[in-house]
């Protein structure tokens, strides 16, 4: 305890704590306000969206039949959907950005009013990463938590100080379990502060209300961040303790920062698809474009077989589905076929990122804001039951318009489709996470070992 | 004894780790990335191909106006070979835009299935390699220039010999920087090897001034930094308290500055959320189809031409209200884009405060993946949709004088893009590079003044 307390008196004596604790608290306050600024704003794109959208729906040409009307909304305007961002956005922007903030369905394919999110992007969002929560921690408080013990041994060895404190008969472990313990708590203490006060802030700007799986969740990510943390003070008092002089670690430690931080995650992912190659999406389409050319030019042989009289009316509607089902049957199976294989290049690419802490603490961090690859998965499960529901939709529209089964007051809110995404469930979130976070806990566990043994034997003079 | 100061500088560096580490991770790291970036290309740059020749044949082989019209070609941009070094905005995918008569044209990239993982953690590139880790390397070198040496006494004894002290810093100055810049051009050196013998990437006289260009950028903002290091060592006593100093300005320069800037113009100087702006261009798009509709009735029922006639006439409708929706929907976006130039102006200028933002303006400009290379692409996409729509109605034109025969669509126009000049590129990223040039003199500077004061007790 009292070394602990040493410690702690020790750092915070020094310059580099104001230093380190004035970045922690401007940095994660600014990401956390700018990020909560911004979500407020899509929030309100997109509750601006949905009214107008709605406006939009009820504008029916009075004058046209109800068939008419039915054919207007389904063949010619169709209806806009819209993705609400998700609430922890702000802390951990994931791959929110890779999901369309809408989408466009009709029957005429021909017609959709996709928006191009390309001719809308702001460039310098590519240029520059997301400032969030996940980035602030992961690239910038690593290097500060590395900063905070990079002499933490090598630095008293040079003073002498550790060899007083050897002659006053204190073990080695207690030492070294004691800077561990007072690093952390005065690197946590302006983090967790700082975290603190930003999510209130964020909370007050965004207005969203704290329900408890919010709040668990946001205590997991932070948990994990100090996780993370804590593996970057293992490792500066690590390479403290292999090195002799502070002016060495501390170049070793940036060189470590830098493998690990920026190197080592972005190399690897690449190398998942140099390892495990797929064709692109574009080959794709063109086959499925394909397969559409070759039902039109079969639909144009049945109709020349009517015309001249070899087939029946029946037989060409029969021929006709035959066509449909064969091709739909077709695009499907290459559909799973490069999801399958995208779906294992994935594989291959985190399983390598995960040699990075950075990778396994970004994992975790977007799918417990569930703005991760389940986030992805669900959205594109969303759109697609989005746009079968509208057809399924548009079709009993259309046959009971025909059959005059509906009057005008057709268009029931109630009835036109919504937009829903599968959230991921906590429990869901938590085993998602814990292969991620089992390797941050034993990469720090292998660091202190390390660190432990090489201490039992340092050379104090 | 200028020389003799910076040989001593240039060889202390020379057998001290830092050296030996700023090469190792200069060699793995900046020709590591090279290496990766050059397969990908080859990888984009094949896929690329195979792209452009399908598309083409799709373009060929429509036999009615119809699918041509709507359905519409795909376009290709060709990877850029300059991305090898700084990836910038180009697409990690090959990039293709469907270009059809009636519609804005679309990138077709959008939220396909794709390993995500893989755009999560880009590739790092030469260039964000500089600009993240040589900034850093040139403040482990520097850190302790005037402020090290004070604490081991040698500074003391040097000017005992009555060496000015302008002399001296200069001196320190060059030998530190000779030292830092070494690796740098070896780096540079062997990532160009690497791309010259790739098989997949040929690159013109052109492309390999621009390269020397992106190195010299790279020289100027390690030197940026490098006398950053000088100025804050010349102004503290401890070699630790300026390595305090600059790691957290570093941090505000290359991390934090240029990546809230973007989100503080955002906040400040809204543009208009996609919504909004879709919404209008289908207003428009709503409005022209009526009228086209409306002039189509009005004509039928008043009109004794004969059927073909009446065909051409109403191709020429079609035109007409397909022109406008672009020019139209061409105006909207237009507007857009000035109130989101407004945001991206003033965030770069506020983001300019770091030497990184510059390094990284420039390089992009200077590769062409940088914003004016989005900018020209776009607009060329839109002169094509003009392009296009035109020859689609022509086609029903054809068709109609045929009786209702197939079209030939071997003569469909063909898009190219082609790059600004060199000399337009460099022209753009010139501020930036001014930029890093004046950084680098107030620091400099700066630091020369402080020394001239500096207490060597």
């Amino acid at each position: 305890m009292r070394l602990v307390q040493k410690e702690v008196l020790l750092h915070l004596r020094e310059t580099r704590f104001f230093w380190v604790a004035g970045l922690c608290c401007a940095l994660v306050l600014m990401g956390l306000v700018l990020m909560g600024l911004e979500y407020q704003k899509r929030v309100e794109d997109y509750q601006t969206s949905l009214a107008s959208e709605q406006r939009y729906l009820h504008s029916v040409n009075e004058n046209s039949t109800v068939l008419q009307q039915v054919r207007e909304l389904t063949n010619e305007r169709g209806i806009y959907a819209f993705r609400r961002p998700q609430v922890l956005e702000p802390l951990a922007g994931g791959l929110t950005g890779k999901v369309p903030a809408q989408i466009h369905v009709l029957d005429r394919a021909s017609w959709s009013r996709q928006a191009n999110d390309t001719h809308y992007r702001n460039p310098l969002f590519v240029l520059f990463p997301r400032p969030d929560f996940v980035f602030v921690v992961g690239s910038i408080l690593s290097l500060v938590a590395l900063f905070f013990t990079f002499d933490s041994v090598c630095g008293e060895k040079q003073a002498g100080t550790l060899r007083v404190m050897f002659s006053a008969g204190i073990s080695r472990d207690r030492v070294l379990i004691g800077k561990w313990l007072g690093a952390m708590t005065t690197l946590a203490v302006p983090f967790l502060l700082a975290t603190g006060l930003g999510l209130a802030v964020l909370g007050v700007v965004n207005g969203e209300p704290l329900t408890t799986d919010i709040a668990v969740r946001l205590g997991m990510i932070v948990l994990v961040s100090l996780v993370y943390l804590s593996l970057f003070v293992t490792m500066g008092i690590a390479i403290s303790v292999f090195t002799r002089r502070p002016s060495s670690s501390l170049l070793i430690c940036l060189a470590a920062w830098i493998g690990v931080s920026i190197l080592l995650p972005n190399l690897l992912a690449s190398l998942g698809t140099m390892v495990d190659p797929i064709p692109t999406f574009q080959q794709i389409r063109l086959q499925k474009r394909g397969i559409d050319l070759e039902r039109g030019e079969a639909f144009a042989r049945i109709q020349e077989r009517l015309t001249k009289g070899e087939i029946t009316e029946e037989q060409r509607l029969s021929f006709r589905t035959e066509a449909s089902e064969k091709a739909g049957e077709e695009k499907t199976r290459i559909d799973l076929e490069y999801r399958r294989q995208v779906e294992r290049q994935t594989g291959v690419s985190i399983g390598l990122s995960r040699l990075s802490p950075l990778a396994s603490r970004t994992f975790s961090a977007m799918e417990l804001a569930d703005t991760g690859l389940s986030f992805y998965r669900n959205a594109y499960t969303g759109f697609e039951q989005y746009r079968k529901s509208f057809r399924e939709y548009s079709a009993n529209l259309k046959q009971a318009a025909a059959a005059e089964e509906i009057k005008s007051d057709w268009l029931q809110d109630d009835k036109v489709p919504v937009l829903r995404f599968h959230a991921s469930k906590f429990e869901q979130s938590l085993a998602a996470i814990t292969t991620e976070f089992m390797i941050l806990v034993v990469v720090q566990l292998v660091l202190f070992a390390l660190a432990f043994v090489r201490f039992l034997k340092y050379d104090v003079r | 004894m200028l020389g003799r100061i910076i040989r001593k500088q240039f060889l202390e560096y020379l057998i001290s780790l830092r050296f030996l580490v700023a090469l190792i991770l200069c060699l793995t790291v900046g020709v590591g990335a090279t290496i990766v970036r050059t397969h990908a290309y080859g990888i984009s740059l094949g896929d690329y191909r195979v792209n452009r020749v399908d598309h083409g044949r799709e373009a060929r082989t429509y036999s009615h106006p119809f699918p041509l019209t709507y359905s519409g070609v795909s376009l290709d941009k060709k990877p850029t070979a300059l991305g090898i070094f700084y990836r910038g905005l180009e697409p990690s995918r090959p990039m293709s835009v469907r270009v059809t008569a009636n519609r804005d044209p679309r990138t077709e990239d959008q939220f396909e299935q794709a390993n995500l993982v893989a755009d999560l953690f880009q590739t790092v590139d030469l260039m964000t390699f500089v600009a993240l880790v040589m900034g850093l390397r040139a403040l482990v070198f520097s850190y302790d220039l005037i402020s090290g040496e004070k604490e081991a006494g040698t500074l003391r004894l040097t000017l005992s010999f009555s060496v000015p002290r302008d002399k001296l810093v200069i001196g320190k100055w060059l030998g530190g920087y000779l030292a830092l810049a070494v690796p740098l051009v070896f780096t540079a050196i062997c990532s160009l090897a690497v791309v010259v013998i790739s098989p997949s990437v040929s690159l013109s006289r052109g492309e390999f001034v621009a390269f020397a260009v992106l190195v010299l950028a790279a020289m100027l903002y390690t030197g940026c930094f490098y006398s950053l290091g000088l100025m804050v060592s010349s102004m503290t006593t401890r070699a630790f308290t300026s390595i305090t100093a600059l790691i957290a300005v570093w941090v505000a320069l290359t991390v934090g500055l240029p990546n809230v800037s973007p989100y503080l113009a955002h906040s400040l100087l809204p543009a208009p959320s996609i919504q909004e702006v879709e919404r209008e261009k289908w207003a428009i798009g709503k409005a022209e189809d009526d009228n086209r509709r409306s002039r189509a009735r009005e004509y039928r029922r008043t009109t004794t031409d004969p059927q073909k006639v009446r065909g051409a006439v109403s191709a020429e409708f079609w035109r007409e209200s397909f022109a406008n929706i672009a020019r139209r929907q061409e105006e909207v976006q237009v507007s857009y884009e000035r109130a989101l130039d407004t945001q991206v102006s003033a965030a770069m200028w506020f983001s300019r405060l770091s030497p990184t933002a510059s390094v990284i303006y420039a390089s992009s400009e200077i590769s062409g993946t940088g914003i004016c290379d989005l900018r020209s692409f776009r607009k060329a996409l839109q002169a094509y949709r003009m392009r296009f729509l035109n020859y689609c109605e022509d086609k029903w034109i054809v068709r109609i004088n045929t009786d209702g025969g197939p079209i030939s669509t071997s003569d469909y126009p063909r898009f190219s893009y082609i790059k600004a000049e060199l000399g337009d590129r460099v022209g753009t990223a010139l501020l930036d590079l001014g930029l890093l040039v004046v950084w680098n003199v107030i620091f400099f500077v700066t630091g020369y003044v402080g020394f001239l004061k500096y207490d060597v007790r």
